[in-house]
């Protein structure tokens, strides 16, 4: 963002904080036991507030104080989780989180061992309620080897209730909407992880459901075939309510409006990915080592840390060694980010710092390795069963 | 397996056959009929083994045959119906889309079916193969064949639903697999059991190739008694083996 050329004399950037007037957002409700994803349905943007409280009753998946006990392990302990209709929900955490342990009990496969669950209003288990109006991308499910691909989706979208007459047309479209048309004939066995992963997620968009659970749908995948699974996703986004857990961390951020981190079975932050990036209230600017007299000078010895603590925006400023980067905190209700980025840009290329980079928040990553990683042993791939 | 189960019981009969035709020219019909008349009724009473006595012998050695070997027959097609799905999860692809009872009774039928359709073929074999080589009448060999093969099916509906239920039970096939040989020959030995002992003759109910002498039998109720049982050992596994796969993780 910042070379040579930037540092000239700039003009202060217009003000663009208006107190009282800034978009107020709801402050996360981290380390909270509930949490409602950020709706991007629709019916969810209405201006009116009575219209607004009526929309905001559309929840699709309801988590109350749920547990579940593996013998003496809790696998998830007393979450509790509303999910808005026609959202992106991502769920997030390390090994053992119980990401997959609440996918499986979301999708009927596990029983809790105390609380409950809704989605769309019924028991998870409740079959003939739910048949085509939720799918599923179970994480470690092996498609049946010796049967055929179009076979397979066939029968799943026959056990929907689709009649015989449109079961095939059916599957046809939903393995093309997958890049999948030439698989039809193709024995499950036979395909590669990143053809069957891609038959996975057909078999879950199959009869277009009101919602859909996908448990690492990009794992294993390279990276041409991730980025097309994520299109894929993206293009259901508004369509259809999506829950999906990944370790790609930059990932769910990129497709999801919300989030819940968990960590050891316990819901520890959920909340808009905005207020879970703390992008409302930080805004990191990453420098890089500037040329001086005597050669060059540190990243940190460049920035005029006091200077920019009294920028009337800044509640307050801190330099991150390891990161190399200044970090600047705002007061949401009296400023933007935009709007401190401009101050705190403007201030820094008349200071002839080396700016390479600007955030709002600090990025999902951090923040779930700052929540998750005070006892933990770090973020890696996760088991079978976490 | 199914074509194992067709070749070897096809062999069996062969060989019966053979030696029903090197027999022949040694032993009179009549003798041949009174011998086979004094084993069934030493096997099955006086009124049965005469009743029996009309069948032909191919016939009769083929329906204990099957009976016979239904529990290994029925194991070794079973054990991995619900485990081998349960094992990779490739269960949850249909539970999430129909109901586990359905789910679990499609599993009991389907391979009670599977089953049956193997005896079926076996039979027919052996039927046609006792008209062409074995001096059967068609009548004879397809009347009293069907009327065999119909004696399996009850039984067969009973080992399908003990094989279904243990193998619901483990999400490894060949542990399915073992602890279903271990009841089923647990089973055996409470039939054998049952069989010998007066005082415990009611433990032979629990092993359904006991109710064979009760559907041979002339007389109707009997044979009712003897397929009801069965059937009532099959719906009882099945119903317990559905509930208990309703409530469990998969």
């Amino acid at each position: 963002m910042a070379d040579e050329a930037s540092a000239e004399k700039i003009d202060p950037p217009p003000s663009s904080e208006k107190p009282g007037e800034s978009k107020k957002e709801a402050p996360a409700s981290e380390r909270s036991s509930e949490a409602t994803a950020e709706s991007k349905a629709p019916e969810s943007s209405g201006d009116k507030p009575k219209k607004k409280k009526k929309k905001s009753a559309e929840v699709a998946v309801r988590l109350r104080k749920v547990s579940k006990r593996f013998g003496a392990k809790i696998a998830v302990d007393d979450i509790t989780l509303q999910i808005r209709a026609g959202s992106v929900f991502g769920l997030i955490g390390p090994n053992g989180a119980g990401k997959t342990t609440t996918f499986s009990m979301l999708s009927g496969f596990l029983r809790p061992t105390s609380g409950s669950l809704e989605v769309l209003g019924y028991d998870p288990q409740q079959t003939d309620m739910l048949r085509s109006r939720v799918g599923v991308l179970p994480q470690d499910a092996i498609l049946p080897s010796i049967e055929k691909v179009g076979e397979f989706l066939t029968t799943l979208a026959r056990l929907q209730m689709v009649p015989a007459s449109e079961a095939e047309g059916l599957a046809r479209s939903v393995l093309e909407e997958v890049d999948g048309r030439d698989w039809w004939r193709v024995k499950c066995g036979a395909l590669s992880h990143g053809m069957a992963k891609r038959v996975q997620l057909a078999q879950a968009l199959l009869g277009n459901p009101d919602v859909v659970l996908l448990d690492e749908p990009t794992a294993g995948l390279d990276p041409r075939s991730a980025y097309e699974v994520r299109q894929l996703i993206k293009k259901r986004k508004g369509r259809c309510t999506l829950i999906v857990s990944s370790h790609n961390l930059q990932e769910l951020e990129e497709i999801c409006d919300a989030a819940a981190i968990l960590d050891r079975g316990r819901l520890i932050a959920s909340g808009s990915m905005n207020e879970l990036t703390a992008s409302t209230q930080e805004v990191h600017v990453k420098i890089a080592p500037a040329p001086g007299k005597d050669g060059y000078r540190s990243a940190e010895q460049s920035v005029p840390m006091g200077k920019v603590r009294e920028l009337p925006v800044v509640s307050h400023a801190d330099w991150d060694d390891e990161r190399s980067e200044l970090v600047v905190h705002f007061d949401r209700q009296k400023s933007d980010a935009e709007g401190v980025i401009a101050h705190v840009l403007w201030l820094l290329l008349n200071e002839k710092v080396r700016v390479s980079g600007v955030s709002k928040g600090k990025g999902l990553e951090a923040r779930v390795m700052d929540l998750t990683g005070d006892e933990g042993d770090g973020y890696e791939e996760e088991d079978e069963d976490d | 397996m199914a074509v194992l189960t067709l070749l070897g019981g096809v062999g069996v009969a062969l060989v019966r056959l053979k030696v029903e035709q090197l027999n022949a020219g040694r032993f009179s019909p009549d003798d041949v009929q009174q011998l086979q008349s004094a084993l069934l009724v030493k096997q099955y009473g006086d009124e049965q083994g005469h009743y029996l006595a009309s069948v032909p012998p191919i016939l009769l050695g083929m329906l204990v045959l099957t009976v016979w070997l239904s529990p290994l027959l029925v194991s070794v097609l079973g054990f991995d119906a619900v485990a081998g799905e349960m094992q990779h999860r490739t269960v949850r692809y249909f539970t999430m889309r129909t109901r586990r009872v359905s789910y679990y009774a499609g599993k009991f039928f389907g391979l009670w079916l599977v089953v049956s359709c193997i005896t079926l073929a076996l039979h027919l074999f052996v039927w046609t193969l006792a008209v062409l080589r074995g001096g059967v009448s068609s009548s004879a060999a397809f009347g009293w064949g069907f009327h065999l093969w119909l004696v399996t099916l009850p039984i067969s509906a009973a080992w399908c639903g003990f094989a279904t239920i243990i193998g619901s039970q483990f999400k490894s096939p060949i542990l399915s697999l073992m602890v279903t040989f271990a009841v089923f020959f647990v089973l055996f030995v409470l039939g054998l059991v049952g069989m010998v002992s007066e005082s415990a003759y009611w433990l032979g109910y629990v092993y359904p190739n006991t109710f064979e002498d009760w559907m041979l039998s002339p007389h109707a109720d009997k044979v009712a008694k003897g397929a009801a049982i069965c059937i009532a050992w099959a719906a009882a596994a099945t119903g317990a083996g559905a509930v208990l796969f309703a409530r469990k993780d998969v």
